[in-house]
């Protein structure tokens, strides 16, 4: 297995000046290239056990229904030769409806929502597959700039099959006004590649009634992937 | 250009979601660890992944992680390596850090790949400094002078 070279363009600068904790975070120099069998290393190998019925639905957390837009979020995770990343965790997690994270260190005036936590985790299925319910995360500010503010989205954390597939991102809502104001979501250059972190509205996987669904497919690095169990 | 889903921040909110998975080990090596930024000061908010052998009780390579803390510190009790392989391989996250940044730590004396890929000049970096005789000490640093090296896996 190996992971062809990232284009600028569609893997973030570390260095970004407009998102301004980049300053001294951000790696200056080259990372060091190698090609070592560690990358190709089966991934964290995770317990069915480790997850509960909830996990998959955010929406029952509390003691009752929580505030804000149900929807569901599903996709498909593949690697570069679009075969299914199988069986391998996914964490999420996002804000509640009015734009708070039920965090310490959120400290937006923003009502908190006693049944709404905004955590969950998953794994993808035979074919890559995964499906969680929640409700649509708020936008908030923060304090990068004058009125800033993060366009809605979801944290996302997958660990792949093998090591260096591991990838934290995060995944936007279609036609949000923010875009072209946030710091983070513009840190990736190539437009294509932004655009990628954008899910799509599915009448299809709408649940009459009950929940809008958005389409958000992930593609981990990697190809060559020796099948899985040889 | 490839069709990868690209990086982004973990962010500042990530603890309670992700606690479920903290883990510290329990093996014989204690790696106290601390991460700080450009100007030396603590990173109060990153998270660290480390992979080594046989922890966590699973039979090859297995997963542990931490919060850094208040003081940018994180610790690891961890199996005694292998002769020559790292003590962990380890995954850096954290807000400001638009992608993830992948390491090693190593004890001194070590001949590794990873060592080896590494300018002669930027090794020590990667090596964390024995504190008696089960205990090592490791700074990752973002930036500076004596950055710590980040890997590229191709």
């Amino acid at each position: 297995m190996h992971f062809p070279t990232l284009s600028p363009g569609e893997r973030p600068n570390d260095n970004h000046p407009p998102y301004k904790s980049t300053t001294l975070r951000g790696p200056r120099a080259e990372r060091v290239i190698v090609r070592h069998d560690f990358a190709a290393t089966s991934g964290v190998a995770v317990e069915r056990s480790i997850l509960s019925a909830n996990d998959i639905d955010l929406t029952k957390h509390g003691a009752s229904e929580p505030l804000g837009q149900a929807i569901t979020v599903s996709g498909r995770v593949v690697d570069e030769d679009g075969k299914p990343v199988r069986d391998s965790l996914v964490e999420v997690w996002q804000c509640n409806a009015a734009g708070r994270y039920a965090h310490a260190k959120d400290d937006h005036d923003a009502p908190l929502d006693p049944n709404f936590f905004g955590f969950g985790k998953f794994l993808t299925d035979s074919d890559g597959r995964y499906r969680f319910k929640t409700i649509k995360p708020g936008a908030y500010p923060w304090g990068n700039h004058p009125n800033a503010w993060r366009p809605a989205h979801i944290h996302f954390s997958l660990f792949g099959n093998v090591y260096a597939q591991r990838l934290v991102t995060q995944m936007y809502f279609p036609d949000d006004p923010l875009f072209p104001f946030d710091p983070i979501f513009n840190g990736i250059s190539d437009g294509a590649a932004r655009n990628r972190l954008i899910s799509r509205f599915s009448l299809d996987e709408t649940v009459s009634g009950t929940s809008l669904g958005f389409v958000f497919d992930i593609v981990l690095r990697g190809r060559n992937a020796t099948p899985s169990g040889v | 250009m490839s069709n990868v889903t690209s990086s982004q921040t973990i962010g500042p909110f990530f603890h309670e979601a992700l606690k479920w998975g903290n883990a510290v080990g329990n093996g014989e090596i204690e790696l106290q660890g601390r991460i700080v930024d450009g100007a030396g000061n603590p990173i109060d908010d990153a998270m660290i992944e480390v992979w080594a052998n046989d922890v966590a009780g699973v039979a090859g390579f297995g997963l542990l992680r931490q919060p850094s803390d208040r003081e940018g510190r994180f610790v690891f009790r961890l199996p005694k390596p292998n002769a020559g392989q790292p003590l962990a391989h380890v995954c850096v996250f954290a807000r400001g850090c638009f992608n993830h940044h992948f390491t090693a730590v190593f004890t001194s004396g070590s001949d590794h790949p990873l060592l080896n890929a590494t300018p002669a000049a930027r090794r020590d970096t990667l090596i964390a400094s024995a504190n008696g005789a089960s205990s090592f000490v490791w700074t990752i640093r973002m930036q500076g002078e004596s950055e710590t090296v980040f890997f590229e896996y191709q």
